[in-house]
Formats: structure tokens, sequence, C-alpha cells
């Protein structure tokens, strides 16, 4: 499967990644509208770490044995055995945080919406659950601090 | 005594736009804006704001444009805002103004009164999709005969060093120092790429650029920086710097604070000292002093490398050069005074030094007239714009051009004119770790690559247009050249007719 | 005569029992396998009970499973009360069921999980407002009960009252699930604190502080000592400290044993739980056994004991199920450890590794307490063998891999515990393997294609 892999040396801390996966994963596909209007909706998938001087993007690694999956108590986090992408169903997932506690790489975040939490995670832009689409943050990067290729390691 | 220094630019923010997501602070090295979380907005200190445009193009709704200070000069066309800022300044300071890139000044462009031909039924014009186009130039001395065996099909004559660039274009000298590395990483790979030579600069060759070193040429300037044996033999080919369009009778200096420990090693200077390049060479006080120079660097190399050297456009530069062929020179290199510089003193680099066309026309009819154009290959620089621009520099004489403020400006640059701040919030005119990571050379290199290529087809279409098939056949040919809006004495320099003659 | 004979069997249908099933047919497609549960349902998420009650999960996405799974994986099933295993006769590859039938088997795994142990309390016997907090039938029974109750106690112009009996985990899901319906809940846990295996005493009193503020009273260190009946329904409970209280409907959690008794009686070995190999085979061949009723290594103390976790008895079900099939190279277990994740209301607990480490045990704490915050980090040498993470769960699974792979916190610059670490917080090398499993190697650390 094609994997998003985080090239530090050229991170930038911009942070134009986490705008562009609010965006697209709100429910307006114009950047303005989505901050201006759905502020409480925006829920960044993929996180900047570190400062100016050393930063790198992180998001889902899309593990070949997602321990996010084996915790999952509610199905919810599931990886698709066809496509190997890792998606948390917002329907079912209940908040449980177990994913928080097995994500080595610290990738899932559970925030609050409404009733319940609900788990965040990359999904790579898909239109559905476990199709992997065009990935925002990589088009958005401006220095190849992220890139999308084919990996190595099995789904 | 209360003194403003007028902010130069201001932001301006659609608030309807702005999502405060604080890209631009996060991309600002000025620290120009900043996410208040107080007023709930994104707030601006316009003085800080070099008009670098990097916040322009970061930012993910395109919500900002920088626009001109708005306060108003006091109507005077002699005494402007601009010099009247300048002598606040000084009046604080005290100090010499400091300046960046080439001469903005609104000196005559002479690029934009030469008009090129195009064939019209007498002779036919060329299709470059259809019909081989050599844009291949050859750099070096050329022997005055060529002896040839026609028996055995053999050249008996030695021929001099030369070397060969796949396009007439070469990136002018940008020391690392400077520019970042990536910058000229990005540069020496393009180069790689294209078939064309990128050049140190007077700072040596950082040990990582060794690889790509087949497609440099290494410069020796006054201050000798990082030249020895190795790095003299490591490049294509060797120039020695006299001066600089930018700053013509100037030497350099970078300051201590930026001598890191990379850019010490590769200047063999120990860290933290200031790098002077003294404005003269110090070992050279005449043209028969050059010649040592030359044959001193020929003996180094074995003879291997053509030996140039170049100069800023300055009066009396036909003569100059004259005598630089004859001291032995393979290669000149005429810089005019809108070439570009990472650091030099304002007045020197609007006031001093002359235009690359006059420059240009002035060298290569004197060293026909002389006889002596073979045995030197004529390179012009100092602000080639375009593709046109090269081709009108080519008809002028030259047989190939530098570029530089356009190769940077495909990486990424905005002339924003702040190179000496250190600040290049591009990644290029700096060595800010946070900052010259900014450049990727793989993709810089890309948009230089990207950005030559299109010139080559430009260059190709014009030429045959005229109805000229290789680079070597436009070279000189100041008939493919008219001129407009120039009086007599500006058409004779430039060995131009009028439009219409 | 057998009534069924199939090359595997499987007793019990949730993480473990599931999970070998598919991994079963994923090294032998042709044979056959049988799967047998009391319950009457498809596979389910057991924890999201209690997010069932509370509205946070509806009784059709319960399901463990697509509703496809069992016959697209050619699985045989035999789900209902009848179908219990009554009988193990290993001897002989049957099992009995409850209806009087008879399965032969080639192997079978036993993933039953565990079942609720009720001590003896004066004046108790299971009565219709008496329910345990195990399975589907539980929650919807108890969830009614409370319902009905509440509404019946209204109708009495009186407020109504649910025991919950037992503070662990179990205790406070079924607390939480049932507070939205109850007037008022009481937990009693004999422990000195709630939560007593999973929280110390200071993380427990934080988070008994937010559970108040919900209603959810706790009461350590007190048990019930008798219970008083009016027909068919308990009505008060006498508690030790000499109070009686008024029940409308109790709910008996106070805890689990291993639901081992088919392999124990036919002679299997059992400590905690049942023992078994690194293969999951018990001690009687061709018997495996995965989840909750095994007895496995803590490999972080070396203590022997079952750890009834979700991802504990997937992983369980992999490996038995790989083995049970003969697939070549098969997984073997190796011991493990706890990571486990609880909320309530607002409040998110996740736990990992050693909590309480004995005395001698050589191993250091550092707490940070704020507000509703308490965290206490476990450090033994040069490792992090633990962790409490009370509303402070940000990164957890980083320092869950920090345990898991033995990091040494040497190889880290500056603190991670004050604050959670991120990936950047790990040394050079480290954060590049752990960030580019699978990175192209036709790619530099730069992004950039390899020159040749």
């Amino acid at each position: 499967m094609k994997r998003i892999y985080a090239i530090q040396a050229w991170c930038l801390d911009c942070k134009r990644c986490e705008v562009a996966c609010k965006t697209f994963h709100s429910p307006f596909e114009n950047t303005v509208k989505a901050f201006k209007l759905g502020e409480s909706d925006l829920h960044s998938r993929v996180r900047v770490e570190g400062t100016k001087t050393t930063s790198i993007a992180i998001n889902c690694r899309h593990c070949e044995n997602p321990q996010c999956v084996m915790g999952c108590i509610s199905g919810a986090m599931q990886k698709d055995p066809v496509t190997g992408v890792v998606t948390s169903d917002p329907e079912r997932c209940v908040g449980c945080r177990t994913c928080v506690s097995m994500c080595p790489f610290g990738a899932v975040h559970v925030e609050e919406v409404s009733v319940k939490g609900i788990a965040y995670k990359c999904d790579l832009c898909g239109d559905v659950l476990g199709e992997p689409g065009t990935p925002q943050c990589v088009a958005a990067c401006p220095n190849r601090a992220l890139i999308y290729v084919e990996s190595e390691a099995t789904c | 005594m209360l003194d403003y220094l007028l902010p130069k630019f201001k932001i301006l923010r659609d608030k309807d736009l702005c999502i405060q997501c604080g890209v631009c602070e996060r991309s600002c090295s000025n620290e120009v804006h900043k996410v208040d979380e107080d007023l709930g907005c994104v707030v601006a200190d316009h003085a800080q704001c070099v008009n670098c445009q990097r916040c322009v193009c970061m930012c993910p709704t395109h919500a900002l444009a920088i626009t001109k200070w708005p306060q108003v000069d006091p109507g005077s066309k002699n005494w402007t805002l601009g010099y009247m800022q300048d002598i606040a300044k000084q009046a604080q300071t005290g100090g010499v103004l400091l300046a960046s890139m080439g001469n903005p000044e609104p000196y005559p462009i002479y690029w934009d009164h030469l008009l090129l031909n195009a064939s019209q039924v007498t002779n036919p014009s060329i299709d470059p999709l259809r019909e081989p186009m050599e844009t291949r130039v050859l750099l070096g001395s050329r022997p005055d005969a060529l002896k040839v065996n026609e028996r055995e099909r053999t050249v008996l004559t030695t021929m001099p060093p030369q070397i060969k660039l796949d396009v007439p274009l070469m990136f002018s000298a940008m020391s690392f120092g400077s520019i970042s590395l990536n910058a000229q990483k990005s540069l020496a790979i393009a180069a790689h790429e294209l078939g064309i030579y990128f050049n140190t600069g007077e700072g040596g060759l950082h040990r990582e650029l060794e690889p790509l070193a087949d497609r440099a040429i290494v410069q020796v300037a006054s201050g000798r920086f990082g030249v020895d044996p190795h790095y003299l033999n490591a490049g294509a080919a060797i120039e020695i710097k006299i001066g600089q369009g930018a700053k013509p009778g100037i030497g350099g200096h970078l300051p201590g604070e930026k001598i890191n420990e990379e850019v010490s090693r590769t200047r063999m200077i120990p860290q933290g000292t200031d790098a002077i390049s003294p404005a003269p060479h110090h070992d050279i006080y005449s043209i028969e002093d050059l010649r040592q120079l030359i044959f001193s660097l020929k003996e180094a190399t074995n003879y291997t490398k053509p030996v140039g050297v170049k100069i800023a456009a300055v009066h009396n530069v036909a003569a100059i050069a004259s005598g630089i062929a004859r001291a032995g020179a393979d290669i000149i290199t005429v810089d005019g005074f809108r070439g570009g510089t990472g650091a030099a003193p304002k007045r020197i680099r609007d006031n001093v030094g002359i235009p690359i066309e006059l420059a240009l026309a002035a060298v290569d009819q004197r060293l026909r007239d002389e006889g002596i154009r073979s045995r030197v290959s004529l390179v012009a620089a100092g602000s080639m714009r375009s593709s046109a621009d090269v081709v009108r520099a080519i008809a002028l004489g030259a047989d190939a051009c530098y570029i530089a403020s356009s190769a940077l400006i495909a990486l990424g640059c905005h002339q924003c004119q702040s190179c000496s701040t250190g600040r290049c919030n591009w990644g290029i005119a700096t060595q800010r770790a946070d900052l010259t990571k900014r450049l990727n050379p793989e993709i810089g290199a890309e948009r230089v690559v990207n950005m030559v290529r299109a010139w080559t087809h430009e260059i190709q279409e014009m030429m045959g247009g005229m109805g000229i098939n290789a680079v070597d056949s436009l070279r000189g040919n100041r008939l493919m050249l008219r001129g407009v809006g120039l009086n007599e004495k500006e058409l004779e320099i430039l060995g131009v007719k009028y439009a219409g003659e | 005569m057998a009534t069924y004979t199939v090359d595997y069997l499987i007793i019990g249908n949730s993480a473990a029992g599931v999970n070998a099933a598919q991994h079963i047919r994923k090294v032998d497609a042709q044979g056959s396998v049988l799967m047998l549960s009391k319950e009457p349902y498809p596979a389910y998420g057991t924890p999201l009970i209690s997010y069932m009650i509370e509205g946070k999960t509806t009784e059709d996405k319960v399901w463990f499973k697509d509703p496809e799974f069992y016959t697209r994986n050619n699985l045989q099933t035999l789900f209902g009360p009848e179908y219990e295993a009554v009988k193990l006769r290993s001897a002989d590859h049957e099992v009995d069921l409850k209806n009087g039938e008879t399965v032969a088997y080639g192997k079978v795994l036993l993933a039953c999980g565990s079942v609720p142990f009720t001590p003896p309390f004066k004046g108790y016997n299971a009565q219709e407002n008496t329910h345990n907090f195990m399975t589907l039938d539980d929650a919807k029974e108890a969830w009614a009960d409370v319902e009905a109750a509440t509404a019946a106690a209204h109708a009495q112009g009186r407020e109504s009252h649910v025991v919950v009996i037992g503070g662990g985990l179990i205790g406070l899901k079924a607390a939480e699930a049932l507070s939205h319906h109850a007037d008022h809940i009481d937990v009693y846990e004999l422990a000195p604190r709630i939560l007593p295996a999973v929280l110390d005493a200071q993380g427990a009193s934080v988070l008994q502080k937010m559970l108040e503020a919900h209603g959810v009273m706790c009461h350590p260190g007190l048990s019930a000592d008798e219970f008083f009946s009016e027909g068919n329904r308990i009505t008060k409970a006498h508690i030790n400290d000499g109070t009686t209280v008024d029940v409308d409907v109790l709910m008996l959690c106070v805890g689990v044993r291993p639901n081992s008794a088919l392999a124990v009686e036919d002679g299997a070995e059992q400590g905690r739980g049942l023992i078994v190999g690194t293969d999951m085979q018990t001690t009687l061949p061709d018997v495996y056994a995965a989840g909750d009723l095994v007895q496995i290594t803590d490999s972080l103390d070396g203590a022997q004991r079952p750890l009834a976790l979700w991802p504990i008895a997937l992983e369980h079900g992999q490996i038995a199920g790989y083995n049970m099939a003969c697939a070549p190279n098969a997984p073997q277990f190796e011991g493990s450890f706890a990571i486990n994740a609880v909320d309530f209301y607002e409040a998110s607990l996740l736990t990992s590794g050693l909590i309480n480490p004995a005395e001698d045990s050589g191993c250091e704490q550092q707490i940070f307490c704020e507000g509703n915050q308490y965290v206490k980090i476990v450090t033994r040498g040069d490792y992090l063998v633990g962790y409490i993470l009370l509303n402070r769960p940000e990164q957890a699974g980083i320092y869950s891999s920090i345990i898991r792979n033995q990091v040494p916190l040497s190889s880290f610059q500056g603190d991670i515990f004050q604050v959670a670490p991120e990936n950047i917080a790990f040394d050079q090398q480290r954060r590049w393997e752990r960030l580019h499993a699978g990175y192209p190697s036709q790619l530099d650390q730069l992004g950039w294609k390899e020159r040749a």
C-alpha cells in the first residue's frame, strides 16, 4: 500500500498540513468556510511536532499489525483487509481511548463531540472508509516534508 | 530627537479570509505576523516587513497582500521619501547603508530597446520542433588556425581546454556563505541535469558538492577563500574574480558571526573570524600581474582547465577586456550594474558601473577590431530576465550568459533585496538552519531545470524565427537586432541599426 | 455416536474465539470449524454493554464482525443456551452439550472467558432485581429493570436506588451506565479504594470525586453483609458499617473467575487460570485455551495471572488459531503486560504495566497531580514499567510503546514525564526507525531518489 512518510529534514513547522487536513474532513470544501462555520468540528488527523528548528508531521502509519485495531472494543477501528487503510468509524466509536493507549505514535486522538468522544485519525483522505484518496496534507506541504509513496511493508 | 523610520510596506489582511491558522506567523523570520489571542485576530508589525511575500504564498486562504506604506513624499521629485529616509537612518547611525541584489534604480534597460528580427519570404524561418537546432556552445580559447591531417582525418592543432555547455547559460558565482548550501545544491544538481555549469563563488567548494564538482566553475577571488590545489582541480574551469557588477571596486565582508562551522571549513578560515575580501587582489596591480595569476592557475591545473576572468562593467571596459584577453584568459566575463549581490553599500550598488548591454557590445567590438575575439570566450552577466535577453546578449556578441537572479527567483526569491539581513525567508540567502531547510534542493533543482528548459525552447523558437539554427550563428549577429527609442550614440555603441532601417 | 464431527471446535464466541477461527481459516481453508456459544448472538464487543446503556452506541452497532462473517469464513455456529458445552472428554476428543448432543473434534479451543464470582452473602440469592454485568443479556436485563424500578419508585413518589457491589472496572462501568436511568447509585468496594486493580490510593480518590460529581457515590472499604427481600426482590442491604440502604436494583460486580471448569474437570492444570504453553495448548492434548481464562506471565514482573483484556484475547486467539491449524512458523505467545483504558463521564483513565510496585521491586515512581489530572510513572532502572494517566491521555500509546520496546529512558533528552513525550522526543535513529517502517529503499532520508 502507499503510505505517507514524514521527512524531518524538510518539515518547516508551518502546519499547512493541519489546515488542509481539517478542511478536507470538514463539511465544507472551502478552507474559509470550514474554519469560520464549522470550527467546533475541526479535527486534525496530522500533527506537527517540535519547533521551527526541528519538526515533523505525524500521522497514522497504517501499521501492518495495528495496535489500535487490536485494542478497539467497539469495532470502530478497522484495517481494511484489501487496501490496508486503518480507519476509525465515528458511528461505532464510543471514545474509550483504548486506541490512544495502544498507538505507539500518538496518532489517534479522542476528541469530545456532543454525547461521546470520538477517535480521530488519518484515513488517507478516502471518500469512503478504507479507500485511500489523495492525502491533502501531502498536497499542502510546500517542501515535500510529507511524501506519499508505495511502501515496502506489506499491508 | 524623535525620528520615525517609516515602514516600507503594509500588510493587507483580508479579515473575511483570515482563519487565524498562524501559518503566516510561523513562516516569517522577520516576526511580522502574530496571532493575538486577546484581540482574536492576527496582527502585523508592518515595519519589519521586507515584502519577501513568503506569507503571501504560504497563506492557505490567500488572505494576504502587501502594499507600499501609504505615507506620501513631500511632493518634491528631488527630495523623495527614499532619500529622506536614508538620511534619517544615517543621521541616527552614522553608517554606510547596506543593500542587496542588483541596481534597482530607473536607469535605461537597453534590452527593452532592442527588438529581434524574424524571417519573412526571402529566407525561411526554421521550425525547431521539426529541424535540429543547435544550442550547444564551447567556452574557452580557440586556436588561431586549425591544422588538420585530411588523410587521417585528425586534428593536428593542440586544442586549448574548453568546457561544453548544452545551453548557452551558466549559473553565476554565488558563494556558500552568501547563499545557503541548499541553494548551491539546487543549482549544482540543475547544472548537472542541464549539461551546464554552476559557479562556486569565492567561498570555496563545500564537501557535499564535490560529487557535483565536474559541473563547477571554481572561483578565485581576492580573499582566496577555500583555494588549494584540490579545489582548483576539482572544477571544470577556474574563474578569477576581479569585480562584480553590483559593487565594482568594492571588496566583500562576511561578518564573523556568519562564519559557522560549515562556512569555516569550506572557506578554510577560523570559525567566527570576519571573512574579508579586499577590494583589489593584493598581488594584481597591472595586466601583467593578472597574467601571472592566470598562468599560476594554469600551471596548478596542468593546462587542463580554462581560466576565466570576471570583471564588472565599468568605464573603459573594452580596453580592460582587451588587456585580459592578452593576459591569457580563456574566458572573459563582464558583469553589468544590474547584477545581484548578497550585500553591497547602497550608494555603490545604485551609482557605480554601467549597463551590460553597452559594455558587452563595446567589448565584443573591441576584441574583433583587434583581431583577438576568437582567443577568448565572452560571457555576459548582470540580469538576464528572460530568454529574449539571452538572445539579445548573444546577438550583441556573448558566447554565453551567466544567470543568477533569475535562477534564484525560480528557487523562490522574491527580490526583496534583504539578503544582507541573513533572514531570507525562502532559505536562499541565509545560513540559519530553520530557514535554509525551507529550500529542498530536490524541488529547487526541478524548478531551475524547468526554467532553463523553458528558456531553451524559447531561444530555439526565436532563433528559428530568424532562420538561424545554431547559437554559434547568432553570436555577434547584430543584424538580428534593431533599436527603438535610442539615440545615435547608443546605436553606435550597440552596433545596431534603428528599427525600420 | 457424536452428533457433530468437526476438525476444529471453538467454545466461546468473543474476541479470542472469533479471532482464532479467523486465523485458522487463514491457514486451513478446508477444515471444518464449529463455534459454540451459550449466548444467542453473533460476537459482540463485550465492553460495549455499558456504552449501549449510556446511549453512546446502539444494539445494532455492538456486533464485532459484519453479518456475513461466519458464512464468508465457512464457520458453523451453534449459538444459544442449549448449546452450552457441559463436559469435555479430551481422551475421546469429544464435548457434550447441554441439549444432550455431542461434538467430536480434532482440536478444541476453550475461549469461554470468565464468569462472575459472587461470594456468599447472608440473605442473598439471585432474584428478579439482582444482576451481573458481563453479557449483553445481563446489560439489557439490568437496564430494563432499572428503568422499570425507577418508574415504579417515582410512581410511589420516591427516588430509585441502585446498589452496586464491587468497585472494580465492571462495577463502576455498570454504575456509570445505570446512573443515567436511576436517581441514586451507591457503589460498595471492600478494598480501601475504588478500582483496586488498576489504580492507586491517590488516583482513586481523584477519580472518586469526579464520579461523585455525577451522582455515583463510592464507598470504598465497605460492603454489604446482609440482604433483605420482599417477594422476588431484594429491598434492603445492610452495610458493614451498620447502616441499612434501600435497594431497587442490585448489581453484583464483585469479581470474576476463569470459566475453565470444562478443562479442569477433565484434568487440565490450573493456576490462577488455565496453564498453557506458548502455543496456547493446555496440559490436555489438543485442548487449547485463549482469552480471559488463561494464566499468562506478566512480562514486566513475571507474575502469573490471567489478563482479562480485549487485545490480549485477540492475540491469544490469533496464536491459538495458527497453532491449531499447524501453520508453519506459527507465532508463540511470549507473555504480555496490561494496558487498560477506561472512561467515566469526562474522566479518562489509562493505565499500564506495574502501577503499585512492591517496595522491594527496585521500582521508582514519580507522581504529577494537578486538579483532576493524576499521573504516576513507574520506572525500574533505565526503563519505564508502568503508568497511570488519569485525565491526561495524550500520547499514552507512546508510553506503552516505550514499555513494550524497552526503550532506555537515558536515550531521551530532557523530561518525558511532566508532559507526554512526542515522537520527536526519541533519539534521531529510533525516531526514523519508528516512523519509517516499509520506507522505500530507493529513497534516502531526505526523500530523494538515491543517485546512482
